[in-house]
């Protein structure tokens, strides 16, 4: 469906020393090489942090820019080249811009998106009569797009998107400052998109909360190449997933030289008046070991075993790759 | 052709949101138009009578013209098109499945046509009706010189629209390669509005600037028709009128196309 092949997209930037009039310029490479591809019935999430060449790649898939090298191909047409019938197939949501008329109600910018994609008005009618009904938009579809809030605009923006039908959709940070219930509202809709329709969906974001609700598969994007790309256990893998063990401990008398961790890359992390913290590595030694160890020689009150979460899972691949 | 129209009804909707802003700009123009006749009609009466290339009279219908349709002529760049320049907000237009400048021009053809829309029917009632009933019939624009001179004023409106819009829109890309388009706005408000004829009547300039307004695009978005309403020029020179308006909007229309195409490709959208 989707092909990328050593894209490279370089961006100008102007820099001026403190107190010089003369202006230098300097060159950004945003994408540099960048690869990989997509099939059909994808969800796939593009992560990396800012400046990393997410929305760079967005832009370039969806026919807004021209990269500076490299090829790629969505449904078999080149994008930039083609954008008119490229274009057609696509939905694309910006979250951090608008595709709506400002100054009109929703419901009018549906009305002229269906004309300008010549969707016909019957069918434009019945598109918009199912997005209003998922995504709960009858409350506010007659108000100005000015007066929404951000969750409503969202809604929106999502059905504005979808008004053609696309195969594919593109969403770039969709849930960007979105409450949770939100959030929880647009991940549902983007999942039944691709379960029910077989939408091919595309999303960049920030919040690792979208990538596990969403995504079969994940792309780690750092200084314009990709660093990462398979699943989201793969992606523990690659960050070295360690777990923890929170004990809770029953009130009484302790056996301080029990609580030492007795197993091989067991670390014991925290130690309070009430409360042990383990951790140790996934892929060396297993859950149900350390939890026979915990039983065994403590006196637990209660145990709870934690993934890292996914954000600093992240960070520290950032870190690794210097990102 | 439906995607066009709808962006024509867009822009045009959005337009007319703002009719407050149309009636404050009516009254500037109506004070202006006041101003120009009155200046324009001390300077008749003191040349004594001394042959002029128009009657006061023609004079009078070409300001109240130029007045109504001031919102027509194309000496700013499209503040939406500026918006969407600025913020980066181009790349929506650019997920539509239309032709950016086609888009762009009808879009800044309704902004033209609806706004100047909103504005023309007074102040032509205004110097039309109610001047002349005040008693101040010199001033006052005069009916048009017949049926035919009205049709030919109306056709020729019709192609400075057209004119003004494909003008706007090469204007607009400037803003593509400047982060404020207000110096060349500036600039080039100046030479629309005089070489269109809005300043100073041009049948009454002379000399080499004269020749010079002659072969500009200009003189077509205002100079030109409003004559034909008068009569100041004979109905028998309207196709060349015509053809003189064909051959610049075909020309500024095809440079308009490269000019945008060639921004297109170094385009960059900063953050996402």
């Amino acid at each position: 469906m989707i092909r990328i092949e050593s894209l490279v997209k370089e961006y100008t930037v102007s820099a001026r020393r403190p107190g010089r009039q003369s202006r230098e310029r300097r060159t950004v490479r945003a994408l540099d090489g960048l690869s990989m591809s997509v099939a059909r019935g994808d969800v796939v999430g593009f992560i990396g942090p800012n400046g990393a060449g997410k929305s760079t790649t967005i832009k370039i898939l969806s026919g807004i820019l021209h990269p500076d090298g490299g090829t790629c191909t969505v449904a078999g047409r080149v994008p930039w080249k083609d954008r008119i019938e490229h274009v057609r197939g696509i939905g694309v949501v910006f979250g951090q811009r608008t595709q709506l008329w400002w100054d009109l109600p929703a419901v009018d910018s549906f009305e002229l998106l269906g004309d300008m994609y010549g969707v016909p008005p019957q069918r434009r009618r019945e598109t918009v009569a199912v997005l209003r009904r998922e995504l709960d938009l009858d409350a506010f579809l007659d108000t100005p797009v000015r007066q929404l809030s951000l969750g409503e605009r969202m809604r929106c923006e999502l059905a504005a998107a979808l008004i053609h039908e696309p195969p594919i959709l593109f969403l770039d940070e969709p849930t960007i400052g979105l409450d949770a219930p939100s959030k929880l509202a647009l991940r549902a809709f983007a999942a039944g998109l691709n379960r029910e329709r077989g939408t091919t969906v595309i999303l960049t974001t920030h919040d690792m909360d979208d990538i596990e609700a969403l995504a079969s598969r994940v792309v780690l994007i750092g200084k314009g190449r990709t660093l990462f790309d398979g699943d989201m256990a793969g992606l523990r893998r690659e960050a070295g997933d360690r777990k923890r063990l929170v004990v809770d401990l029953a009130r009484g008398r302790r056996d301080e030289q029990a609580e030492l961790p007795s197993l091989p890359g067991l670390r014991l992390e925290e130690r309070s008046a009430s409360r042990l913290v383990y951790s140790w590595d996934a892929s060396n030694l297993g859950t149900a070991e350390v939890m026979a160890f915990a039983a065994g020689r403590l006196e637990p009150a209660d145990l709870s075993v934690e993934s890292r979460p996914a954000e600093e899972l992240v960070s520290a691949l950032y870190a690794r790759h210097g990102v | 052709m439906r995607p066009y129209l709808a962006a024509f009804r867009a822009r045009a909707r959005t337009v007319f949101r703002y009719r407050a802003a149309a009636a404050a700009g009516m009254f500037a123009q109506v004070a202006f138009g006041f101003i120009l006749v009155m200046i324009l009609e001390s300077w008749y009466g003191s040349a004594g009578g001394a042959p002029a290339p128009m009657t006061m009279s023609q004079t009078a219908a070409y300001v109240w013209l130029g007045q109504a349709f001031f919102a027509m002529l194309p000496w700013n760049p499209d503040p939406e098109l500026r918006d969407l320049i600025r913020s980066g907000e181009v790349a929506r237009d650019l997920l539509r499945p239309l032709d950016l400048y086609w888009l762009w021009f009808t879009r800044t053809l309704a902004w033209r046509l609806v706004s100047s829309g909103l504005r023309c029917a007074a102040i032509l009632a205004f110097a039309g009706f109610a001047l002349p009933r005040l008693g101040m019939v010199d001033l006052a624009l005069p009916a048009p010189a017949g049926a035919s001179a009205l049709a030919c004023f109306a056709v020729l409106m019709a192609m400075a629209a057209l004119m003004s819009a494909s003008m706007t829109v090469a204007l607009s890309c400037f803003q593509f390669r400047q982060v404020s388009a207000a110096g060349i706005t500036a600039i080039f408000a100046a030479i629309v509005s005089f070489f269109s004829g809005l300043t100073v009547p041009l049948p009454l300039l002379d000399g080499p600037i004269a020749a010079v307004a002659g072969l500009l695009p200009f003189r077509a978005l205002a100079d030109l028709p409003f004559r034909f309403w008068s009569g100041a020029i004979p109905v028998n020179d309207a196709p060349a009128a015509f053809l003189f308006q064909l051959a610049w909007l075909a020309a500024i229309t095809a440079g308009g196309r490269v000019f945008l195409n060639m921004q297109l490709r170094d385009l960059a959208v900063a953050g996402s």
